[in-house]
């Protein structure tokens, strides 16, 4: 064989893998298809989380009746549906609104980034004796994907881990696309001049050579687990699936554009077809040097840049799931760490505020068009019944069709209830 | 001058009286005078019952608006709910009026709905222990009285019959000399259902072939009985004479009890790869296979692990791991990543300094737990000056050579006292009091009141003054001196406090309260402070420890081989605390020099050290093997001995929190739990081995590969059929330290046949070993 020539790959090749045995049938997909019917309504998900802290005041949650020093510089525009105003920079959302639910009035009292995301990434108020889970660990734990695709990406990275639950249900982390660029996931993607063809290879010597433990797998947990995930790596690198889901080159321009071309547009993307590819849940949360909501000054300036990329990519992505019919079947989380301080500081900026933010919940048995929750006339704290970090993660869950009651144990032997103090919000179920 | 004085608690002798018949009797037939305790019979009822579990009204919400202590110890709260009027409309709890007609009886009668089900059989002993306690007033207890401890016959189950059962009678035996059945009273639960199972009422059915035990708990004692059901129902010949080394006695006695054999002796080849890693946390070079296998010197294995314990690399190995026991983590430090990645470093260079020296673990532990913040009569200036000059870039002067290391208490990660109560029972003593933060521990003998007058302790030690920022950090490391926030321990007002059920000590105003804790610990007869490094370091090379979790020492949670770790603990404690020492017994005992193979008796054995347990290398024991599996041969030595470039030497701080280091588990050290270093294999790992960019990096730029290229390839090649097998033959020997099998040359030959070249060839093949389990496995 000649490994030079086969820079890429062919299709032969593919089909060559899938004649190891090491590619997933179309009556394997299928199968794996019915028995996620069968799981009782378990759903993909995507959580987008937007780093620094949005401004809730500013977009999703504004204060026109304010007084200058609070209501700031935004004006509201409708959305499609009557009585309910988003910021005018996000035009596509404002007209998408049918797609998503809005929750107001969300209020917590972490203030800090670092203990703030640890509380909104997990749904679980930071405690330092236990380690909370994020939920992509929890759904890698509950809904895994087939055996050639990985259950859990996180894009750019994930930040808690999957805490008590164990390394096992950690993201397969990937770098974000950058539009124009060639995207490479780290572990994934074969480097230049290595084939499938070559990787087989060194995976046949492997197996020949792998048998130090043979006949003794059953005995140790670690030799068959081993066993197992050295299989599934192997199935993941080498699957078509995997890298096809993964190669943003595969989508048109015109579906490329429509994302945007900023970087959050084209994560989306990918995160679509990592989804479409049956992926079963992806984080979104890019690193802040890129994407920073933590507004402390020019807070608008900073959101005129900010917000239309947000509400292209966002738009598009609801768009694209729900024209493939695939928004029934995928559950939407989009949030930050907290919102921002309802006055106007003297450098034109926002701080943290905890005490309200707001969140999106899409998707599922989401209805979207609604509103739950509402915050008072300076957008400072919930007005009427308050929602807190817990409820956003019960309302995630239970549409993910995780029960958010589930009792884990954790390595210790404790049982930990996945969302102790939450409950999901009633009113945007249908 | 002593600044405090250690008071030890004296227990007044028993008499040896009359034992109490239990309750089940006493309260068995109708018009029954006597009058139950609230202490000794009412809460510990309620708690076999079940009323006061998490799940029920021990929950923190409580249920159905009666809310109970979690697992019952706050008397005077418990009394408090029980004799408040219910709020629901079903009346009154407790009507000692009309007795029967308590809410206490009615619910759990199902004369009332009451959704926990049916708890009591009305006209059983213990509804009429209930209604007798109602009816004489329902009185709470005065004084709470000490429980000495729990009697529990047999002491020992050992399984014969397959369907053999045992009924466990316990006996509480009170301060005041009292002597009780309370079996009736207690809860008690089987540590391993396979093995034995259990019920209320302490009968105990054989369920499987094993050892385990029961575990029984009544009011704040916990006693835990050893059940063992041995293979064929048979124990072996307690194996006679005498053993050149005491652990194999103890291990092979259980051994025999439990009717097992243990595996053979590994071979040379396991032996020097598991005692390298386990030792110094490296493998071994080829030359170093090679000599070792081929040396006829009887005592070689010994000489071995003399040679390996005086390596560079054990200490630094065995630094890393104390850093893990002690939390020295970058984040922990402080929010300023810079700050706490200079800290970690300096307290991983500390530790160091004293693992190499072999200082004593006593005299370590005392240089961090005693540590000062401004040494002797150092002013604010001078001590500025001094922690400045350790972070400057130029020439910057040695912490390690500070007498003593502050950073322990400092850390951002345990400023508040309950923090700090926590994080030293987990380091230093090996126990969990997390529990005991919030209600009684329900498998230990902690109390709130334990935890809370252990905490103050620790109220009056901390850090004063702010951490720097990343502007100043950057003056200092310019060589600019600035402000740095010093350790301050000392108490305000005097305290008489317990410390953890063994003694009362006084601490005069203006003393450090660290001093008595540390008298205490190093005290020989102190049952905790060696017994847990002993303890974690059998564990690191057992693959679990004589106590298992080895951070959790629990009376519900008893060791496997008690004379063995009090045995070890004594010789550690005798030997002046010389880790060194505690390494030598362990790895040069058989029990530690065992095959991974079972026999036909110890297949199932994982805690009786009968058999090897195949572990996964540690995440930073991976990163550097893989460097020096494909390290030129010239720089083996380098790769190995260079402290300053190994994930498990100085760049241990540097490298955590990286990519590699998550995916192996490195802990992030922020957690009271040695379950925080992971060791499980994960799909990550997998995907790492075989495709990461850093391993494919490695392969792409081994220097033995290229070595091999400038013989093989080329317009000079001139490698030879002999090149080749010694090749292929070093592969095995750089990867997995043992020579190839014949089938196994002939394969990797067959591979290098078809390859575009022989460095290529050479390149998958290392690939293919890196990704064995016997690679990624210490076997």
């Amino acid at each position: 064989m000649n490994f030079q020539t086969e820079s890429t790959i062919s299709r032969r090749s593919l089909l060559q893998v899938g004649a190891l045995g090491a590619g997933l049938t179309l009556a394997d997909g299928l199968r794996l298809q019915a028995a996620d019917k069968a799981k009782g309504g378990l759903r993909s998900a995507i959580f987008v989380f937007l780093e620094g802290g949005p401004s809730h005041q500013d977009t999703f949650d504004l204060k026109p009746q304010a007084a200058a020093e609070f209501r700031g510089e935004f004006r509201p525009i409708d959305t499609s549906v009557a009585g309910v105003q988003i910021c005018e920079h996000m035009p596509n959302l404002a007209r998408d609104f049918g797609r998503y639910a809005i929750v107001r009035g969300v209020t917590h009292n972490l203030a800090d980034h670092g203990i703030g995301k640890k509380y909104v990434l997990t749904g679980n108020l930071p405690t330092p004796v236990l380690q909370y889970p994020e939920y992509g660990s929890v759904v890698a734990r509950q809904h895994p994907s087939a055996r050639d695709l990985p259950t859990y990406v996180a894009i750019d990275e994930a930040f808690v881990g999957p805490g008590y639950l164990g390394t096992q249900y950690s993201a397969l982390t990937a770098e974000k696309p950058r539009h124009g660029f060639p995207y490479r996931v780290r572990g994934v993607t074969l480097d230049d001049g290595l084939t499938v063809a070559r990787y087989s290879r060194q995976k046949q010597l492997l197996d020949d050579l792998d048998t130090a433990f043979r006949g003794f797998e059953k005995l140790d947990d670690e030799v068959r687990s081993l066993d197992r995930f050295s299989e599934q790596a192997y199935q993941i690198v080498s699957s078509p699936r995997t890298r096809t889901a993964f190669d943003l080159s595969k989508e048109k321009v015109s579906e490329s554009d429509r994302f945007g071309k900023h970087e959050f547009g084209q994560t989306l993307l990918l995160a679509c077809r990592l989804i479409e590819a049956g992926v079963h849940f992806v984080t979104v949360r890019l690193r802040p040097a890129e994407f920073d909501f933590d507004t402390h000054s020019n807070n608008f300036s900073k959101l005129r840049t900010l917000l239309p990329p947000f509400d292209r990519g966002l738009s598009a992505l609801l768009g694209r799931l729900s024209e493939r019919g695939r928004l029934d079947s995928t559950s939407l989380f989009v949030t930050g760490e907290f919102g921002r301080t309802p006055r106007v500081n003297g450098g034109g900026g926002r701080d943290h505020w905890a005490r309200a933010m707001c969140a999106l919940l899409a998707g599922g048995d989401i209805r979207g068009g609604r509103v739950a929750g509402a915050s008072d006339e300076t957008a400072s704290a919930p007005s009427g019944d308050p929602f807190s970090p817990d409820d956003l993660a019960a309302s995630f869950f239970r549409n993910t069709g995780i029960d958010p009651k589930t009792e884990f144990q954790t390595n210790v032997g404790r049982p930990v209830t996945l969302v102790r103090n939450g409950d999901p919000i009633e009113s945007l179920f249908a | 001058m002593l600044a405090a004085v250690l008071l030890v608690g004296c227990l007044a002798p028993v008499e040896a009286g009359e034992t109490m018949r239990p309750v089940s009797e006493r309260f068995a037939a109708a018009g029954v005078r006597e009058v139950p305790d609230f202490q000794k019979h009412v809460v510990p009822l309620l708690g076999r019952l079940g009323c006061n579990s998490a799940k029920c009204h021990g929950s923190f919400q409580g249920q159905g608006g009666f809310r109970l202590s979690l697992f019952g110890f706050d008397f005077a709260s418990d009394h408090a709910a029980l004799i408040a009027e219910a709020t629901s409309e079903d009346g009154a709890r407790v009507k000692t009026t009309s007795a029967a007609d308590s809410l206490v009886l009615r619910k759990p009668t199902l004369k009332t709905d009451h959704e926990g089900g049916k708890r009591l059989e009305a006209g059983g002993w213990e509804h009429r222990l209930l209604l007798r306690w109602i009816e004489a007033g329902a009185k709470g207890s005065q004084a709470a009285r000490d429980l000495v401890r729990l009697d529990v016959s047999p002491a020992e189950i050992v399984f014969r019959d397959r369907r053999a059962d045992v009924s466990l009678e316990v006996v509480a035996v009170w301060k005041d000399g009292t002597r009780e059945d309370v079996t009736g009273l207690c809860r008690f639960r089987s540590n391993d259902d396979s093995v034995v199972t259990v019920d209320s009422k302490g009968h105990s059915v054989v369920a499987g072939v094993g050892d385990t035990h029961i575990v029984v708990f009544y009011d704040n004692g916990v006693t835990a009985v050893p059940v063992m059901r041995p293979r064929d129902g048979r124990s072996l010949d307690s194996p006679g004479g005498t053993f050149a080394n005491p652990i194999d006695g103890f291990v092979a006695a259980k051994l025999a009890k439990l009717g097992m054999r243990p595996s053979a002796i590994c071979s040379d080849a396991e032996f020097l790869r598991r005692a390298s890693i386990d030792i110094t946390g490296s493998l071994p070079t080829p030359d170093e296979v090679e000599s070792f296998l081929a040396s006829k010197e009887p005592r070689k294995r010994s000489r071995k692990i003399n040679e390996l314990i005086g390596r560079p690399e054990y200490a630094a190995w065995w630094t890393n791991k104390i850093c893990d026991f002690t939390g020295c983590s970058p984040t922990a430090q402080t929010a300023v990543l810079e700050v706490g990645q200079a800290l970690s470093i300096q307290w991983y260079r500390w530790v160091h300094r004293r693992v190499a020296e072999n200082l004593g673990y006593d005299k370590l532990v005392e240089g961090i737990v005693l540590s000062e913040g401004r040494q002797g009569d150092q002013t604010a200036g001078e001590y500025s000056a001094e922690m400045s000059s350790y972070v400057r870039r130029e020439d910057p002067a040695d912490f390690s050579k500070r007498k003593t290391m502050p950073h322990y208490w400092t850390r951002n990660s345990i400023a508040k006292p309950k923090s700090k109560a926590l994080a030293f029972a987990h380091s230093f003593l090996g126990i969990q009091l997390q529990c005991a933060e919030c209600h009684k521990h329900p498998f230990d003998r902690w109390t709130q009141q334990d935890f809370t007058e252990f905490t103050r302790f620790f109220e009056s030690v901390g850090a004063r003054g702010k951490g720097p920022g990343f502007p100043q950090f950057a003056a200092a490391r310019a060589g600019e001196v600035i402000r740095w926030p010093f350790l301050v321990a000392r108490t305000d007002e005097p305290l008489e406090l317990q410390l953890l059920g063994s003694g009362t000590v006084s601490i005069e105003a203006g003393a450090d309260p660290r001093r008595p804790i540390m008298e205490w610990m190093s005290d020989p007869t102190n049952p905790w402070f060696a017994r847990a490094f002993v303890n974690r370091v059998w564990a690191s090379y057992f693959h679990v420890g004589i106590v298992e979790p080895p951070d959790a020492f629990t009376p519900a949670n008893p060791p496997s081989h008690p004379a063995l770790l009090k045995w070890l603990t004594r010789g550690f404690v005798d030997n002046k605390f010389d880790m060194k020492w505690l390494h030598r017994q362990i790895t040069d005992s058989q029990a530690y020099q065992r095959s991974w193979k079972p026999n036909a008796t110890n297949r199932q054995d994982r805690r009786n050290f009968s058999r090897a347990i195949p572990r996964r290398l540690p995440a930073e024991v991976v990163y550097d093997a893989v460097k020096q599996a494909t390290a030129a041969t010239d720089k083996l030595q380098v790769v190995r001995g260079n402290l300053q470039r190994r994930a498990t030497g100085f760049l241990s701080m540097r490298m955590a929190g990286t990519y590699a280091m998550n995916v192996f588990g490195k802990p992030s050290r922020s957690l009271n739990c040695d379950c925080e270093r992971v060791n499980q294999p994960s799909l990550l790992q997998a995907v790492f081995l075989h495709n990461d960019p850093l391993i494919r990096m490695r392969l792409d730029e081994s220097g033995w590969i290229d070595e091999v290229a400038e013989v093989a390839t080329g317009p000079k090649a001139r490698a030879t059929a002999a090149d080749r097998d010694r090749w292929i033959r070093l592969a095995w020997l750089r990867t997995v330290g043992r020579p190839p099998s014949e089938t196994e040359v002939s394969r990797a030959e067959r591979h290098l046949a078809t390859s575009k070249s022989i460095p290529d060839g050479l390149r998958d093949l290392l690939w293919a070993l890196i990704n064995t389990k016997e690679f990624v496995l210490n076997h």
